[in-house]
């Protein structure tokens, strides 16, 4: 079985599915997919991306220059879709469980 | 592709300062690093920065010097895994308890002497002789358990020593003596505790190399000489203590095993990932007993054996950081060299 991706690994992921994007956007998106709780830095995004690209679960897409300032994209591999869509059944089928269980759980208890 | 540029941003004059600060923070990265980096990481940084920012934000800073000592970690030819870092964790464990077990062993063998058959448990040199048996028996023992996998009966040796070691000593009532004593055995008895508690009984291939094999023996044989003849000063001041005849001084040809034991230990952990995380978690707590040992001389103006021992501990962990720094740069620059 894979290892488990981390919140903010998951989150990158997640950010990359939708479209090619580069550093600055990613930190913003991952920002609003978690609604404001998971806000990374540049440091822990590059190292996050440095990573994920030597595993193959995401792939450098080009590049370009904007006002003098160098911007790479980012895009999701298919390595990188397949880890993610796992991942994503492994947190339905423990949500699920969670759910069945407060559902059987007592009325008082939410008192 | 889509990005969205912030509609506002630093002025020119805020972001040559800003600029300037995230400039010298990246530059704490790896040559390699910032040769594919620098530039985009850079852009990064000066569009998260809010308008009129003129230093780098603290997190930002943070963030940056504790993923560039890592890089460095990383570009030095180690990339320890998860399971390396487990398997560090576990070797730090073993060799923390193979540390106290020589500590306490050579502290029995200094003491015991003097106590005379008849005399464990009564009288100061009694007690000590007592506690210190205790001490080396418990750590044997977890030693054992911990080898044959028997990781929880490891984990209740090393409670079961703390707790009685911690009793031995109020019984000695002697202050300083106690206290470093109960201090020390606690930092290195706990942290051992913590080790194997998290660690998981599966160990990477490279850490097969040192738990499992022939290169464990070394590495644990190395560190185990390192403490036993870096005590060798402590046991002729005891000598002169406790009346013993073995102040003798140290011969010339275990000043040379013992720097011989520095030199493998540290060789080993240059090549091996995981006992790079070993050298790692166990040097902090060697130079926290280390400290111990010096707040002790402080604030009671006496030593004692184990005091002095670990006293050599610290500045020994200290060395090795900069042994392991500087070999960490010489093949860096050597990679630079060929590239």
């Amino acid at each position: 079985m894979p290892p488990r991706l981390q919140e903010p690994t998951f989150l990158i992921l997640t950010a990359l599915a939708e479209a090619p994007l580069h550093g600055y956007a990613l930190l913003r998106r991952v920002e609003e997919l978690s609604d404001g709780r998971v806000q990374l830095r540049a440091g822990t995004l590059y190292a996050a991306l440095d990573r994920l690209v030597r595993e193959g679960l995401v792939a450098v897409e080009g590049e370009e220059v904007v006002d003098g300032r160098l911007r790479r994209y980012y895009n999701l591999s298919e390595i990188g879709h397949h880890a993610l869509a796992l991942e994503a059944h492994r947190w339905k089928a423990n949500v699920a469980a969670a759910n069945r269980v407060l559902a059987a759980r007592p009325a008082e208890g939410l008192a | 592709v889509s990005a969205e540029l912030p509609t506002t941003g630093p002025e020119p004059a805020e972001l040559s300062a800003l600029e300037r600060g995230y400039r010298r923070l990246l530059a704490l990265y790896p040559a390699a690093w910032r040769a594919r980096h620098d530039d985009e990481v850079l852009a990064v940084l000066l569009e998260c920065a809010p308008p009129g920012r003129a230093r780098p934000d603290w997190r930002d800073a943070c963030d940056l010097v504790a993923h560039a000592l890592l890089e460095r970690m990383r570009a030095a030819g180690r990339s320890p895994t998860c399971d390396d870092a487990r398997s560090g964790v576990a070797l730090a464990a073993i060799v923390a308890l193979a540390l106290l077990a020589a500590f306490s062993l050579l502290q029995l063998l200094v003491i015991v002497p003097n106590a005379g058959p008849w005399g464990l448990g009564t009288g100061y040199v009694g007690r000590s002789a007592l506690s210190a048996m205790l001490a080396s028996a418990g750590c044997l023992t977890a030693c054992v358990c911990w080898l044959a996998r028997r990781r929880r009966l490891a984990c209740a040796a090393i409670a079961f020593t703390d707790a009685g070691f911690l009793v031995a000593s109020l019984m000695l009532r002697h202050g300083s003596y106690a206290v470093s004593w109960s201090l020390i055995v606690a930092i290195l008895g706990l942290a051992a505790l913590a080790s194997l508690l998290i660690a998981n009984r599966a160990v990477s291939e490279a850490g097969r190399e040192l738990i499992g094999r022939r290169g464990f023996v070394e590495l644990i044989g190395a560190l185990a000489l390192i403490a036993e003849i870096g005590g060798w000063r402590h046991v002729a001041w005891a000598g002169s203590v406790y009346g013993s005849q073995s102040d003798n001084g140290m011969p010339a040809a275990l000043a040379v095993a013992y720097f011989a034991a520095v030199a493998v230990a540290l060789v080993m952990a240059v090549r091996n990932p995981v006992a790079l995380i070993a050298v790692t978690v166990l040097s902090p707590l060697l130079l926290a007993a280390g400290f111990v040992a010096i707040a002790q001389g402080w604030l009671f103006g006496n030593e004692d054996v184990s005091v002095r021992l670990l006293d050599d501990a610290g500045p020994l962990g200290l060395v090795a950081f900069l042994v392991l720094a500087s070999f960490a740069a010489l093949r860096r620059s050597r990679s630079r060299a060929l590239g």
